[in-house]
């Protein structure tokens, strides 16, 4: 980890981390936006402006219901975001409780961890939420658990890499020789020194799930109408390509500039916080 | 001797391209080497005597600089283009590196890496450059030579891995023969076999071997001549046993007494090494002047002001000091 | 068989078990009922009662999951509640198509990202080697189906040169339906392709920079040689294992893809049976492509004890 004073002077200078940040903080923007204001409520049907070209009303048009596009993707981010947000946010508590667990108690437990993070590439996201939409019907909910239910192993995995390091350094044997039982020194030391790994997963994390949130919705396996969400303005669109072509076109690009935003953003974390990793890139 | 000797090197500089700035490792050495002769180079690591090897062999890494004239066979090889260096290397110029474990490729067998050079220069066919290693093989004294041909590197000794990369760098039957720190990452006991084998290798073939170590005893057990290289100069060069009964260069005395001797027969010393004291001065900072002189127990002003010129000690022995007054005692002056 | 082979073979086995088993519980134990579930709250008790019978839903848990497995073994799928078919002629007509696929898409993914990788790291710095890794940056952060659209407004809709979607199918000729499956496996490649551009490129970097390069340079051999030769077989080890995992992104890509291009894959086949409540179905084509992931990842290990001597000595 490097030392905060010295974090942003090079954070500036550094051109992924950068563009990066400027991307995210754009998506982030909108989706706040979103909730206060957008032009015309992202819901509002109007029959007698359909498939409107972009314009001065309509900067970005309208769809096939008459709805306002641009309010549509601001209101889309704030879907794509929340999703995101939980998704990963579940993957990082409950990865890092078992890769932390792996690392604390190692043997057979740190074995079952390994073994059942391993067992789950057999099962990618949209397979899961496959499973949940077949028992309890397609919902946002559904794309955050099997979001969620996918990530978990890789926090697992990259958790218990980077814990079990910790464990080998000398301050850790003095901590133990001092009596400090296991969970105190996992909370004490290993996961404070972890935390940058675990900052630098979950960015590259969160673009992934925003492009499977992407994908769930647009095949009517997530987030349901009217709720606006980019995958399902592409499934809307995707009917009217030969008639309105451009509405294939603005929500796509939503989710490639949030995608691009959080992968650069993660580079660039990565190569400030692991001096290792720097030069490789 | 009248004719040309088969390596003539001189001024050869080289330069490397760091975060802080253009640094010069290697700065105006010059040598040469007759055929069936053997130079030692000795210093300690960051002296640039890996990066001569490197340079002489056109293998010098992204980033880094040779000048001046590397002459073989009538070519400067500094200037000669790729495509001519690669028809050299590995059949008129060899090398041996290092490390045994990590110099192979750890996915081919043995036979064909061995043969590879076979292939690529004399054009044989990969059967007859088979058999051609299974004889170089045995020549470098590993047992079995047929059956070790479809052995991996990982299912090898690190001494076999090394016998195996001499037999590799003789497969063309070089002239001459680089080998850089070649026991440097073996067992003491397997030490003193690769380098009788490299020894008598070379007495057989009469080829021109250029050995780099940082090792005193390696040197005096092999070479006929010595180069100690300090700051990417030679600061004392000549006959081994010249240089060795005179050290006339403060660097060359230091470097000797800090080598552990032990007699046969005479109890352990109880006497601390002597060390060397001060760090290998910074590239990038040297001063236009004695580049020892920091760490040196001799040094008086002058050495700090200027260069010291190159004093010739004996016949084909000088070195670089002001003070080989002292280091020889009245015996030698300038 | 070499004791790696026979250890790597027994962890398949348990894989695939374990993948049963879960896919067993979510979607058969899991809803409770799966009687209410496809007949829903309105059905009487007899009709109810009837439907459990009928599937064998009455029994204990454990026998019907062993009934399954057992059926499942030799390639019995079970009955779909929608078409009251036998599930496999169902699925196995649409995995003609699915596994093409996702098999072209592969080879294309494959074929792209080592020939842009390996001329990334050879150019290293250069402007060839920036051009790629901006353009890969850019390739990972597209939806696939998004790129599936933009092709068809390319192709179809501006040049005409494709259809937007549909297949042919099979019997009609082998060049008009791979004609039809050539957009569908760019939109899938492209992604994938450009993280393993990525991978690859720094793989050989790193192989780049070994001793025994150095060695072969000192042989005689051109940067060219040593690359062909040395370099790439080394670098190719991690590639591989990155090749298996993406098998499975692939497979899942191809569902989705196919919604794009409106082709009759498995992927069409698995909607129809939500909306149905056909829970056999889902469970038979779940099960098939987390089998399917599984066995690809089993043969992408065997690969690697090819390529990787080292590891035929040892029992991973």
């Amino acid at each position: 980890m490097s030392e905060p004073s010295s974090f942003w002077p090079r954070a500036r200078r550094h051109r992924s981390f950068v563009v990066g940040a400027t991307l995210t903080a754009f998506v982030v923007g909108m989706a706040l936006l979103s909730v206060i204001w957008t032009p015309y409520a992202p819901t509002a049907i109007n029959i007698r402006r359909r498939m409107a070209m972009p314009s001065a009303d309509h900067w970005l048009g309208t769809d096939s219901f008459g709805r306002d596009v641009l309010s549509l993707i601001l209101a889309g981010a704030q879907n794509s975001l929340m999703v995101g947000v939980l998704a990963v946010g579940f993957g990082i508590v409950l990865g890092s409780t078992l890769g932390l667990l792996a690392a604390a108690r190692r043997g057979w437990i740190e074995e079952l961890v390994m073994r059942f993070a391993d067992f789950t590439f057999a099962f990618p996201a949209i397979l899961s939420a496959i499973m949940l939409a077949a028992i309890f019907g397609p919902s946002t909910m559904n794309s955050v658990v099997a979001i969620a239910i996918f990530n978990i192993p890789v926090f697992a995995r990259v958790v218990r890499g980077s814990a079990n390091a910790i464990w080998a350094r000398d301050y850790i044997l003095a901590a133990r020789s001092a009596g400090k039982g296991s969970t105190r020194i996992t909370i004490e030391h290993v996961l404070p020194n972890i935390l940058a790994v675990i900052v630098v997963q979950g960015t590259i994390q969160f673009a992934l799930a925003i492009l499977a949130e992407a994908a769930l919705s647009y095949l009517g396996l997530g987030t349901q109408p009217p709720t606006p969400s980019w995958g399902r303005m592409l499934n809307e669109a995707q009917a009217m390509v030969f008639r309105a072509p451009f509405l294939a076109v603005f929500p796509g690009c939503a989710i490639a500039i949030a995608v691009l935003g959080l992968n650069l953003l993660g580079d660039g974390l990565r190569d400030l916080t692991d001096p290792r990793l720097s030069r490789q890139r | 001797m009248t004719k040309a000797p088969l390596l003539s090197v001189t001024d050869l500089r080289v330069a490397l391209q760091t975060a802080r700035g253009v640094v010069e490792a290697v700065r105006g050495l010059s040598f040469t080497l007759d055929k069936g002769e053997t130079l030692g180079i000795v210093g300690e690591s960051g002296c640039g005597k890996s990066l001569t090897a490197l340079a002489l062999m056109g293998l010098l890494p992204d980033g880094a600089m040779a000048s001046g004239e590397v002459l073989y066979d009538g070519h400067n090889l500094l200037t000669l283009n790729e495509q001519r260096l690669c028809g050299l290397r590995g059949n008129r110029l060899a090398m041996i590196f290092q490390e045994p474990m990590t110099s192979l490729n750890p996915l081919h067998c043995i036979g064909d890496q061995i043969a590879e050079p076979l292939q690529q220069h004399l054009k044989l066919s990969r059967r007859r450059a088979r058999d051609r290693a299974v004889d170089l093989l045995d020549r470098v004294g590993i047992p079995n030579p047929r059956q070790r041909l479809d052995a991996y590197p990982h299912q090898m000794s690190g001494g076999q891995r090394q016998r195996a990369m001499i037999a590799m760098a003789l497969a063309c039957d070089p002239d001459i023969l680089i080998a850089d720190e070649p026991t440097t990452a073996l067992d003491v006991t397997i030490q003193g076999q690769i380098l009788d084998l490299i020894r008598r290798l070379v007495d057989d073939s009469g080829m021109g071997l250029v050995l780099i170590s940082h090792d005193l005893g390696v040197i005096a057990e092999t070479v006929d001549r010595v180069l100690v290289m300090y700051a990417g100069r030679a600061v004392e060069a000549g006959p081994v046993r010249e240089v060795f009964a005179r050290l006339a260069h403060p660097y060359a005395r230091g470097l000797f007494s800090a080598m552990p001797r032990i007699a046969p027969g005479q109890p352990h010393p109880r006497t601390p090494l002597p060390t060397i004291a001060g760090i290998v001065p910074d590239l990038h900072d040297l001063p236009a002047a004695c580049a020892f002189a920091e760490r040196c127990n001799l040094a008086e002003p002058r050495c700090r002001a200027e260069f010291p010129p190159a004093v010739s000690i004996g016949p084909a022995h000088r070195a670089e000091c002001w003070r080989t007054d002292q280091t020889l005692g009245a015996r030698a002056s300038p | 068989m070499p004791a790696f082979l026979l250890k790597r073979f027994a962890t398949l086995l348990a894989t695939l078990l374990a993948t049963s088993v879960i896919v067993f519980l979510v979607l058969e134990i899991l809803p409770g009922d799966p009687a209410l579930l496809v007949l829903g709250i309105d059905a009487t008790d007899e009709q109810l009662a009837v439907f459990r019978n009928q599937y064998g839903l009455d029994r204990p848990v454990l026998d019907r999951y062993l009934d399954w497995i057992a059926h499942l073994a030799v390639g019995d799928f079970g009955i779909s509640y929608a078409y009251k078919t036998p599930v496999w002629p169902l699925i196995a007509e649409r995995l003609l198509l699915t596994y093409p696929l996702a098999a072209s898409a592969m080879l294309l993914t494959v074929v792209l990202a080592l020939a842009l990788g390996v001329y990334a790291a050879a150019q290293h710095n250069k402007p060839g080697d920036l051009a790629i890794m901006g353009i890969s940056q850019l390739g990972i952060s597209l939806p696939n189906f998004w790129f599936g659209l933009l092709l068809i407004l390319l192709f179809a809709v501006n040049l005409g040169w494709f259809s937007a979607g549909g297949f042919p199918g099979w019997g009609d000729g082998i060049l008009a339906a791979a004609k039809s499956l050539i957009l569908p496996s760019i939109s899938l490649a492209v992604v994938q392709a450009a993280i393993l551009t990525r991978i690859t490129r720094s793989s050989v970097l790193e192989v780049l920079r070994e001793d025994f390069v150095r060695t072969a340079r000192a042989k005689g051999l051109s940067r060219q040689a040593v690359l062909w030769r040395h370099v790439l077989r080394n670098a190719l080890i991690p590639v591989i294992t990155v090749i298996g995992l993406q098998f499975g992104n692939l497979l899942a890509g191809a569902i989705v893809v196919e919604q794009v291009f409106s082709l009759p894959g498995l992927g069409r086949l698995i909607f129809q049976a939500i909306s149905n409540r056909d829970i056999e179905v889902v469970k038979a084509a779940v099960v098939l492509l987390a089998f399917t992931v599984v066995t690809v990842n089993f043969i992408v290990d065997v690969l690697y004890a090819v390529i990787d001597p080292r590891l035929k000595g040892r029992d991973v």
